[in-house]
């Protein structure tokens, strides 16, 4: 995907159906559409939480602790505290793709800034470079760790390090895109106008390069939702009474032989996320590579 | 072969390099004083001017790095802050638990590349569809949320395997059975990922022309997918394979924590809670080396297998 450069819009352009080319393959792929009608519905949960959740998913009930999936009332139980399970999960949904979001949005302005910088000016692409190999010398989860061991537990310091740790991929895609689309002919045309560089990144160089970026913003998703419920199960990110699924995990461990639904609901809620945002990347790999199909 | 392992071990250097004063800036420019935070609430200002000078934090940043540096080449990592023991040690001790996790781990991986055949010598079948569905799903799973429900089924209702703690000797049958469902947790993700990297690699290759002349000369199908494509499609798949042990070390920190493993992982996890920076540091260099030096272990071993690289 770091090679593919964009397609002139022509063979993206509308077919005889009315939608693009690249679209109508999309809808026909079972992955793409299953994980974007899964991806619209969490989204779509995440935003609404407030006016589905049918109770505070922070009032704390202890007429009600621990009620098993199925109490009338409360359709998934409740915790040790006797907060609703439900609402806490449908709340869990708008924390965890808030937090992705966030982090992917951050991890791109950097990483496309770094590719932009390493791949535009020859001088910098080394040192740049060279800053990127550091990054991703750290295997897995390790730097988000280190950040988080840093600036301190809690939710705004995990989209900090989530967003780190996807910087190297994005800077390596977009250096990748930009050294192919630097030297074609619409970037000279502008520079012998008399563009500047700024400009010639912004309004040449970046919308050609925009693409594989997009693509792999949305793949990444994905993975930093699953890296921050994974930091706030270590006890790293969102600390309790905060609903965010990792964090009720975390919490339900001490009920594990008693209470497994504790544990279980939340993990079904990241799961079904991360699914369906890998269902969609599968989707764009069979459009982008037929060979895989 | 020998220029080529020289250029690949002198751009190892600044990495390393880079990956130690990374480290140690993360850990040093953070907000709040260490030294506030071992005096405690109750310390005075001499003493934690003491402490200060103790662990030379009064000292210029560049020299503390330096102070570090040359304590690295000597295999000295610091030295707990809470429990006043070598971090080396601490490290050591707890080394083979998570060696034997990544190792365990690593077994479990490897199936992917059975499953990925598999899938490619049926493609389009009911076979394929199911495994890649399922690789899916593994990639998707959590594995901290995988490896408690592996107790919950495993430990708690069936009692087959243990939910805490890893047994020695490791290859005893208490200590697999302690192993198996760790390694599981750990190594699923990586099963999946390698399963659909083998199938498309697979795939690839048996579109190749020299995979054609093998079924023209009418060697069975067995004969043309085990000898002629998979040995071709494996060299990218140790790649993986390779790097993917880095991984492992680095998602041992999670594994670790749900079974109560005495390992590296848990004890950076620890040192985090504990604000137990000088572990921390120590911790995070350490597997982050490791990880530098299996990669370069991996490119070595594929330049080997692959001349083009090393001449290219």
């Amino acid at each position: 995907m770091s090679a593919a450069s964009p397609a002139p819009a022509s063979r993206t352009g509308p077919g005889r159906g009315g939608l693009p080319k690249g679209v109508r393959k999309l809808l026909r792929s079972p992955h793409f559409v299953v994980g974007a009608i899964l991806s619209l519905a969490i989204v779509g949960v995440a935003i609404l939480a407030p006016w589905l959740a049918p109770k505070d998913p922070y009032f704390q009930d202890y007429a009600n602790v621990l009620k098993p999936v199925g109490t009338p009332g409360f359709p998934l139980g409740t915790d040790q505290f006797g907060r609703d399970m439900l609402s806490r999960l449908i709340h869990g949904a708008r924390i965890s793709v808030a937090v992705g979001a966030a982090s992917v949005g951050l991890g791109m302005l950097v990483g496309v800034s770094m590719g932009v910088v390493a791949g535009y000016f020859r001088r910098l692409d080394r040192p740049v470079m060279m800053v990127v190999d550091v990054l991703i010398a750290f295997p897995g989860i390790l730097l988000a760790i280190a950040i988080v061991a840093a600036l301190g537990t809690g939710l705004v310091n995990v989209v900090f390090a989530v967003a780190l740790f996807s910087v190297p991929t994005f800077a390596r895609i977009t250096r990748a895109s930009v050294l192919n689309a630097r030297d074609e002919e619409y970037v000279s045309a502008a520079r012998a106008l008399g563009a500047r560089d700024p400009r010639i990144i912004v309004r040449a160089i970046l919308p050609n390069v925009i693409s594989p970026i997009v693509i792999y913003a949305s793949l990444r998703l994905a993975t930093s939702i699953l890296t921050a419920a994974t930091l706030s199960f270590l006890g790293l990110g969102a600390q309790p009474p905060t609903a965010e699924w990792g964090a009720m995990i975390s919490d339900a461990r001490t009920y594990l032989y008693s209470a497994r639904s504790l544990s279980i609901i939340p993990g079904v809620g990241i799961f079904v996320t991360v699914l369906a945002f890998n269902l969609i990347g599968d989707g764009l790999r069979d459009v982008l590579d037929p060979r895989s199909r | 072969m020998t220029q080529y392992t020289l250029r690949r071990l002198l751009e190892t250097i600044p990495i390393l390099l880079g990956v130690t004063l990374l480290t140690f800036l993360i850990l040093h420019l953070s907000p709040g004083d260490p030294a506030v935070l071992i005096g405690g609430p109750t310390a005075s200002s001499e003493e934690i001017s003491n402490i200060r000078r103790r662990l030379n934090l009064d000292r210029p940043l560049h020299e503390q790095y330096l102070t570090f540096l040359a304590g690295l080449t000597r295999g000295d990592l610091g030295a707990s802050i809470q429990r006043r023991e070598s971090v080396a040690d601490m490290l050591s001790v707890r080394l083979p638990n998570t060696l034997a996790l990544a190792v365990a781990s690593m077994i479990v991986t490897l199936l992917g590349v059975v499953l990925g055949v598999v899938a490619a010598t049926k493609q389009n079948s009911i076979t394929d569809f199911a495994l890649m569905n399922v690789s899916l799903v593994g990639l998707s799973i959590p594995n901290f949320w995988l490896g408690l429900m592996l107790i919950i089924w495993f430990s708690v209702d069936l009692r087959w395997f243990p939910a805490a703690g890893l047994v020695q000797p490791y290859w005893s049958l208490d200590g697999l059975r302690a192993l198996t469902l760790p390694a599981l947790t750990l190594g699923t993700a990586g099963m999946a990922l390698v399963a659909r990297l083998t199938r498309s690699g697979m795939l690839e290759v048996l579109q190749q022309d020299y995979v054609r002349t093998a079924r023209a000369k009418g060697l069975p199908q067995r004969v043309v997918t085990y000898r002629h494509a998979l040995r071709n499609t494996l060299i990218p798949v140790v790649t993986i394979l390779g790097l993917n042990f880095g991984y492992l070390l680095g998602g041992a920190v999670v594994t670790e924590t749900v079974f109560a493993i005495n390992g590296i992982g848990r004890l950076t996890v620890d040192a985090i809670l504990a604000r137990d920076y000088a572990v921390v540091q120590g911790c995070v260099v350490f597997i982050a080396t490791m990880f530098v030096l299996v990669n370069l272990l991996v490119d070595l071993s594929y330049a080997l297998l692959n001349p083009q690289l090393r001449y290219g």
